[in-house]
């Protein structure tokens, strides 16, 4: 066949002519318009939502925490996640793509562009990414004022191996996907512009797959999403779960203040060693003669203002109280700090542990005695389970839930499809890959969780991952197998892991 | 007539001329029919959106070449990682297409399918200029089209060309 052959047979080919009117047209262009629009909001508005909430979550840690170190953390990880923001918006604004008009070679150029640039974040994700939130995080975690050691050791080994986790997904997706279409595109764009053959191990080449151009009409495959609820026990479980962190982190945070506050009278400035010395004196004294009983030489210890204020039938009344409730002191620690005027003492009694603040004047006299209970360190922590569910905390857990339900609904309206079935065989998400129906020579299930996921096994031994339990219209993909495969096709016996509709 | 009109007609003016040539482009980059009409549509909206940059009428048909080329070259390999494809079936349509699944008639011109089998397996540079070549663009049009100088157009021509041959020639008869 000459070249005029080949140029009248390709011009008088019957063609199928889209059966658009004119006013159809200009419709379906006027909503591609508005789509494109609301595609590119919509994307920005993805990738900018997770930095947002990062970012509001630090910002209110940051200013409802007292503690320096924590607060520090958080102001990292809030200048982190806007740092990944704009580092993510101005990749997309410095690689637009071509004009509509633009020639072949200008748009290879873009594209090249295009996809050097984004290799180049994925290869870089480490120091843009994950460095600044983990600093963040981590001096955020290490700086909280509670001393759980093992939550903190645990907290770090986890978010360092979500980090290499990370990492890695990121450089197999660059390698996987990004690479070769790079390289294609360079080796496109090498042979357009110097008119060299093309280098053809850089282009995929289609498999030689028979059809006749019309059963070609009939593969389009029938496509199935992640179902919602799939997305939504994880998608909310997530945002729940960010939650119960928050109402801890704020209770124990609040907690830690609280404990500050009493640390003001338990770990507060030091005393000079002179001043510890005629304290400890004196409380030696106060604590010698109250086990004695003798109160009206306690009394007599006491300065002018102080005998005033508790003159020795009241001081008598008050010790015996004491001695009633808490019996002998055994020993005494302290000085254990100082506000102040006033040195502290902690009293290990028969029946319990009392704190004594001590005022002495400069004749060595007492100037203030205040004698209390010391707090108990396992009250406060039946204390804190009510604490973290209190009604003001759980109010939060609605809209945090419905957030849950919101993003996972967003997630399965923006996501491309899992799987697709047609008279070929399975159409993984990578929209052309294509498993033909023979290649499947045998079928496994991996399952995690609840989830059932399926591998394809080919003859070589190749396995590809397909999901399956967790896929949407259950109906619908038990009809698209049973219709599609062939009868004696291993995946049938899987189709009892789909729901009974 | 307002400017928007007035666009709107241009527009319908260049698409219903270039009608064929933008078909058979799609078909010489997609096999799957339902995919060609996702790109024909795509080439129309690439058009709609270049279309004030289309200055000189005498220029149009080698401006659809440039924008329907170009498009196909990006969507084949976008839809690679495409995620605005999804087709929500609804039981009728997915019963309806099982069982048309076997009815489908063979095509009658053996001779263009065998040109298309051919076509599929050249690379995107080769099928756009066998494609703007079989539509009896110049080598001056297939350069202006593609970017690519008129010199190199002649070179690889000839190769997808002599390659396009050899094809049809094992092809099974």
């Amino acid at each position: 066949m000459n070249d005029d052959d080949l140029k009248k047979l390709w011009r008088q080919q019957p063609l199928r002519a889209p059966a658009l009117s004119p006013a159809q047209v200009i419709s379906a262009m006027q909503n591609k318009t508005t789509q494109l629009r609301r595609t590119l909001l919509a994307r920005d508005v993805r990738e900018l939502l997770a930095c947002v909430i990062v970012g509001v979550i630090f910002g209110i840690y940051f200013f409802i925490n007292r503690a320096p170190i924590a607060r520090l953390g958080a102001l990292i990880t809030v200048a982190g996640s806007i740092f990944i923001a704009w580092k993510i918006l101005r990749a997309r604004r410095t690689t637009p793509p071509a004009k509509p008009d633009a020639t072949v070679v200008e748009s290879l150029r873009a594209e090249l562009h295009s996809v050097r640039t984004q290799s180049q974040l994925l290869r870089s994700v480490s120091w843009w990414y994950l460095l600044p939130l983990t600093v963040g995080t981590l001096v955020f975690v290490w700086g909280m004022p509670f001393n759980n050691l093992v939550f903190k050791v645990v907290f770090t080994l986890v978010t360092l191996a979500l980090d290499v986790f990370v990492y890695r997904l990121n450089q197999r997706a660059r390698s996987r996907q990004l690479l070769p279409v790079e390289a294609q595109l360079e080796s496109l764009l090498r042979s357009a512009e110097t008119g060299e053959p093309l280098d053809e191990t850089h282009i995929t080449n289609p498999r030689p797959i028979v059809l006749s151009m019309a059963a070609a009409d009939q593969v389009k495959p029938v496509e199935f999403k992640v179902a919602f609820w799939q997305i939504a026990i994880y998608g909310v479980t997530g945002i729940v779960g960010i939650w119960f962190f928050l109402i801890i982190g704020l209770t124990v945070d609040n907690q830690g203040w609280k404990t500050k506050e009493q640390a003001v009278e338990t770990f507060p400035q030091t005393l000079r060693a002179e001043e510890a010395n005629r304290y400890s004196v004196a409380a030696r004294k106060v604590v010698d003669l109250f086990n004695t009983g003798d109160y009206a030489a306690v009394q007599k210890l006491f300065g002018p203002s102080m005998s005033e204020a508790l003159p020795l039938q009241k001081a008598s009344e008050f010790f015996t109280g004491l001695a009633t409730q808490f019996g002998n002191i055994e020993k005494f620690d302290g000085p254990i700090g100082r506000s102040g005027e006033w040195v502290l003492f902690r009293l290990h009694c028969q029946r319990g542990e009392l704190t004594m603040r001590l005022a002495l004047d400069a004749n060595d006299t007492i100037s203030g005695i205040i004698v209390r209970p010391a707090p108990s360190t396992s009250r406060n922590s039946v204390g804190l389970i009510p604490r973290i569910f209190s009604w003001q905390h759980l109010l939060w857990f609605v809209p945090f839930f419905l957030v849950g339900l919101l993003y996972s609904w967003l997630l399965q309206k923006l996501t491309e499809r899992a799987v697709g079935i047609s008279t070929l065989g399975v159409h993984l998400y990578k929209g052309l890959n294509v498993i033909l129906w023979d290649e499947i020579k045998e079928v496994r299930t991996l399952r995690i969780l609840n989830i059932r996921s399926l591998w394809l096994i080919s003859e070589s031994g190749e396995k590809t991952i397909m999901p399956w339990t967790s896929l949407e219209r259950h109906s619908d993909l038990k009809a698209a197998v049973e219709g599609f495969a062939p009868a004696d096709h291993p995946l049938h016996r899987y189709l009892s892991l789909l729901k009974r509709i | 007539m307002n400017s928007t009109s007035a666009d709107e007609q241009k527009f319908l003016e260049l698409v219903n001329e270039n009608r064929n040539r933008i078909l058979r482009v799609c078909r010489a980059y997609l096999w799957n029919s339902a995919d060609q009409d996702d790109l024909y549509q795509e080439i129309l909206f690439q058009i709609w959106r270049g279309l004030p940059g289309l200055k000189e009428k005498q220029f149009a048909n080698t401006w659809v070449y440039r924008v329907a080329i170009n498009t196909a070259i990006s969507f084949v390999r976008k839809r690679a990682s495409s995620s605005d494809r999804v087709v929500q079936f609804e039981h009728a349509d997915l019963t309806r297409t099982i069982e048309s699944r076997q009815a489908t008639e063979e095509n009658t011109d053996d001779r263009v399918a065998n040109l298309y089998n051919a076509i599929y397996k050249l690379n995107p540079l080769e099928k756009a200029l066998v494609a703007l070549f079989l539509e009896d663009l110049t080598y001056e049009q297939i350069a202006e089209a593609t970017g690519i100088s008129a010199n190199n157009v002649g070179v690889m021509l000839h190769r997808a060309k002599r390659r396009l041959s050899c094809l049809m020639t094992e092809a099974p008869k």
